[in-house]
């Protein structure tokens, strides 16, 4: 009797324990979503100007605690930037928790987690084979390791596979811009209706949303359908196994498994009080043996708590000295896979970059325009982990995940398509957004080079004049210079004669000054030859690479002052 | 299972069938294409918008006012009668600023936050119902209308700031030479009243913009083409938009580099409102301010011939305060 009290009342620190583990989840899902929203510029009617070009939050903020960002980016560079320290510290704290982040904190985690909920099988003996380990569980160290053997070939192409990464990428750049479809087609639906009261909720709803949700410079997103198709398979596939990604792919829940080998924290299992039963095993969210008789897989299990709270024995309690012999505390690796692991990583960098065009190592792709502040390329492919919140938050819509601008290995990372959106004059948003500093913070100042400092610039515009207005069709137009932001003009006019159809016309005609084009695109922009517009922005002169340079009094001192 | 067919069975069918036939006819009908013209939005749109209708006759004159920006503004429209000779109780007026750039205030590329301000409270004590502040941004309008110090100076002066969203455009016929069906930022024009306070300033191909070419902030679309014509389409619409009233901001400016600016260097201070129900006499005095003769500007001898306002100086009588 007394016996069953103490089970009761075991087990009702476990049942608290897991809805702790709820109200944690969802608490760390929402602020995710959150920072997600917020990862836009402080506008508004309360915003004085000076202020008005800042992010108010730290919107970064999961991707710098995650430890494995920090450890690609400290393995790739040799430093650990800013932010990503605390990243380490969660490293830290797995030594104690194992793999307590993935269960408790991930927003991935929380996500893949929520989706396996849904219509789950009734019966009890499909639920156990759902839950239980499987042998391809094992593919998530092989891809830990290729991406840390890449990190020390000096890519951050790793960041493809980290669950934060995925995660803020997946909802900035295919949620996001499928609600600014859907929302933004409905407010223009309503406010064609002519009936005034859907009007105005078309106007209500409009600036609620504006800025956050609907983006008046529209929400593009280049290749955005392979990235939203992939993201969608990885919440789907939780369908048929429940936390799919989590247990079998995810190279930070193996990083985060492995290091808790020494955890302080273990299951303790009773055989005496056993009786078989498998509860334990219905909804064991990380497919980690808890049944006594199997052996608990330390580096699989993400405290979720299920296990302990259905245990109507009681043989199940989380302690701080677990029964060495019950577990299993490192995965079973065999030599074989940790080769495989280092070699697909090891082979997989030198292959990419032997890409004449594009690629770190060959010339660069004229497309391959990259944000202001973006770190040389070499250094850059160092630390882009492709999460896409400099994209996310670009005012203008004009960043984008690239395909092939900068070769294979540079998928997904940031380049500007002036065609879409150009980079506002005096905008620093992404620069203020970026977590491993592959984009360094540059001020408003040293954007527009004040002082006598020489200006961020991008790239070059060049004209194409058997398109031009004023060039090919001897028609008056001046949008491009209108719309340069430099001072003075990069782009200046100059009236002379020439003849159309046979009359001799005077003629405004534009040339451009490189040594005082930034590179922003917004002639390309506003150009009205809508389709492949007259003057056209590459990444040629672009004051971060030292070699992709036009002119000979136009060098790139930034990397030699740094 | 019974398959059989019994009368119930058949009567409900063919219910069915009927609704579905119908509804087919009518989805027909009210889909039909009937290949013509795209109709207008709004057929009832009006051609010109007239925002001086039902005004008092009064002399035209051009007031030119001296000091800081909230002081000459006032100054200027008490010159010219005061708010109450222009907007009558109840009514709702539009203030239609320049800000179409992505700069501050001090850079003098968009309408000083102080001169709107002033406007808006004046508005307000002749007794407006609403009054509106809106523009068309060239660069992104949050940034712009934020970082002009508009958004915020508008707002706790009583004005509703309108962003210029997509769909706040409605196409209208200008009916004008070069301006033909164009969205219209409905806001801008379903008022009683149209204040239109640009800021004096260069522009590499108009040579100056001021009051007229400031209009061009009404329209959406693809207002990149209309600088083939530019000089006729700005009279085109200084023909579409009378407006009530024209202030014009030369508290700084824009001397080159128009219309964006962005170097300090290039802006100087005139500390000077110039207002006026003439917004072609507006643009006549305000050309000057950079070292232009009203000739320079071929748009202001269109909108002359036009009947819109004098492009002579002399022809119209000029009072200065401060």
């Amino acid at each position: 009797m007394a016996r069953v009290e103490k089970t009761e009342k075991a087990s009702g620190i476990w049942t608290r324990l897991r809805w702790a583990r709820r109200v944690t989840q969802s608490v760390f899902l929402l602020l995710f979503l959150f920072l997600i929203l917020a990862t836009t510029a402080l506008t508004g009617a309360r915003i004085d100007a000076a202020t008005s070009g800042s992010v108010p939050y730290p919107v970064e903020a999961f991707l710098d605690i995650d430890p494995l960002i920090g450890l690609i980016v400290a393995l790739s560079t040799g430093t650990v930037p800013g932010a990503l320290i605390f990243g380490l510290v969660v490293l830290g704290s797995a030594a104690f928790l194992g793999r307590g982040f993935c269960g408790w904190i991930c927003p991935m985690g929380t996500m893949n987690h929520a989706v396996g909920q849904i219509r789950q099988p009734r019966q009890g003996k499909a639920r156990i084979d759902r839950n239980s380990p499987r042998p391809y569980n094992k593919i998530k160290y092989v891809i830990l390791i290729g991406v840390l053997v890449a990190a020390l070939f000096g890519s951050a192409i790793g960041g493809l596979f980290d669950p934060i990464s995925l995660a803020t990428r997946g909802i900035s750049l295919t949620l996001l811009p499928w609600l600014n479809w859907i929302i933004g087609g409905a407010i223009d639906f309503f406010a064609e209706s002519n009936v005034s009261a859907l009007q105005h909720i078309s106007d209500v709803t409009y600036d609620a949303v504006d800025g956050v949700v609907v983006y008046q410079r529209g929400f593009l997103v280049g290749g955005g359908a392979l990235i939203s198709v992939l993201f969608i398979v990885v919440l789907a596939a939780n369908r048929w196994i429940p936390r799919f990604w989590c247990r079998s792919l995810c190279p930070l829940g193996a990083l985060l498994g492995v290091s808790g080998r020494f955890g302080a924290l273990a299951l303790h299992k009773d055989h005496d009080l056993c009786n078989q039963c498998g509860k334990c095993q219905l909804d064991c969210s990380g497919a980690a043996a808890p049944r006594p008789g199997d052996r608990w897989q330390r580096a699989e299990c993400d405290l979720c708590m299920n296990c302990v709270t259905v245990c109507d024995q009681g043989a199940l309690s989380f302690r701080l000295a677990g029964e060495k012999s019950d577990e299993q505390a490192l995965p079973d690796l065999k030599r074989r896979t940790v080769i495989a692991g280092a070699v697909i990583g090891a082979v997989a960098i030198p292959a990419m970059r032997t890409g004449a065009l594009g690629s770190v190592e060959g010339r660069p792709d004229p497309a391959r325009i990259r944000p202001p502040g973006a770190v040389d390329e070499k250094a850059f492919i160092e630390r882009c982990i492709r999460c896409g919140q400099c994209m996310k938050i670009c005012p203008n819509n004009a960043l984008h995940p690239a395909l092939d601008e900068a070769g294979i290995e540079g998928l997904w990372t940031p380049v500007l398509v002036p065609s879409t959106g150009y980079c506002e004059p005096t905008c620093t948003l992404c620069t203020q957004v970026c977590p491993t500093g592959a984009i360094r913070r540059v001020t408003e100042d040293q954007k527009i080079g004040k002082n006598g400092a020489r200006m961020v610039s991008i790239g070059t515009a060049f004209f194409d004049r058997g398109r031009c207005l004023p060039w090919a069709m001897g028609t008056p137009c001046t949008v491009c210079e209108e719309f340069c932001p430099t001072s003075p003009k990069a782009i200046w006019m100059k009236e002379e004669e020439v003849e159309v159809s046979g009359r001799r016309v005077k003629l405004k005609l534009p040339y451009l000054d490189p040594s005082q084009c930034n590179g922003c695109g917004a002639c390309e922009y506003v150009c009205p030859v809508h389709d492949k517009a007259a003057i056209r922005v590459t990444c040629a002169g672009e004051s971060r690479s030292r070699t992709n340079q036009l002119l000979l009094g136009k060098p790139a001192r930034k990397k030699e002052q740094s | 299972m019974n398959d059989s067919w019994n009368r119930r069975r058949f009567l409900n069918r063919l219910a069915a069938g009927c609704v579905g036939i119908a509804g087919a006819t009518a989805a027909g009908i009210l889909l039909r294409d009937e290949g013509r013209d795209e109709p207008l939005s709004d057929p009832k749109a009006v051609q010109v918008r007239n925002f001086r209708a039902h005004m008092g006759s009064s002399d035209e004159k051009l007031v030119i006012a001296n000091g800081d920006p909230s002081g000459a503004t006032r100054a200027a429209i008490e010159a010219l009668g005061g708010m109450e000779h222009f907007v009558r109780p109840g009514e709702s007026v539009v203030i239609k600023p320049n800000i179409g750039w992505d700069r501050t205030p001090v850079q003098a590329a968009n309408t000083n936050p102080l001169v709107i301000s002033a406007l808006v409270k004046m508005c307000l004590d002749a007794g407006a119902a609403t009054v509106i502040v809106t523009d068309h941004s060239c660069n992104e309008p949050r940034r712009c209308f934020t970082r002009s110090g508009i958004w915020k100076e508008a707002s706790n002066a009583g004005a509703v700031v309108v962003l210029p969203a997509g769909h706040r455009f409605k196409t209208h016929d200008l009916g004008g030479m070069v301006l033909g069906k164009m969205p219209v930022l409905t806001a801008a024009v379903r008022a009683d009243r149209f204040i239109n306070v640009p800021v004096a300033k260069h522009h590499g191909m108009s040579g100056f913009t001021g009051a007229m070419k400031n209009l061009y902030g009404v329209l959406g679309g693809r207002r990149n083409r209309l600088h083939q014509r530019l000089d006729d389409s700005i009279a085109d619409l200084a023909d579409f938009i009378r407006p009530t009233l024209t202030v014009m901001d030369a508290t700084r400016v824009l001397m080159r580099n128009g219309p964006q600016g962005g170097n300090l260097g290039d802006v100087r201070s005139v500390d000077q409102v110039i207002a006026s129900t003439d917004q072609v006499a507006v643009d006549a005095y305000g050309c000057g301010l950079i070292g232009l003769k009203p000739a320079d500007l071929p748009y202001l001898a269109f909108a002359q011939e036009r009947g819109l306002g004098t492009a002579d100086l002399s022809r119209i009588p000029r009072e200065e305060v401060s």
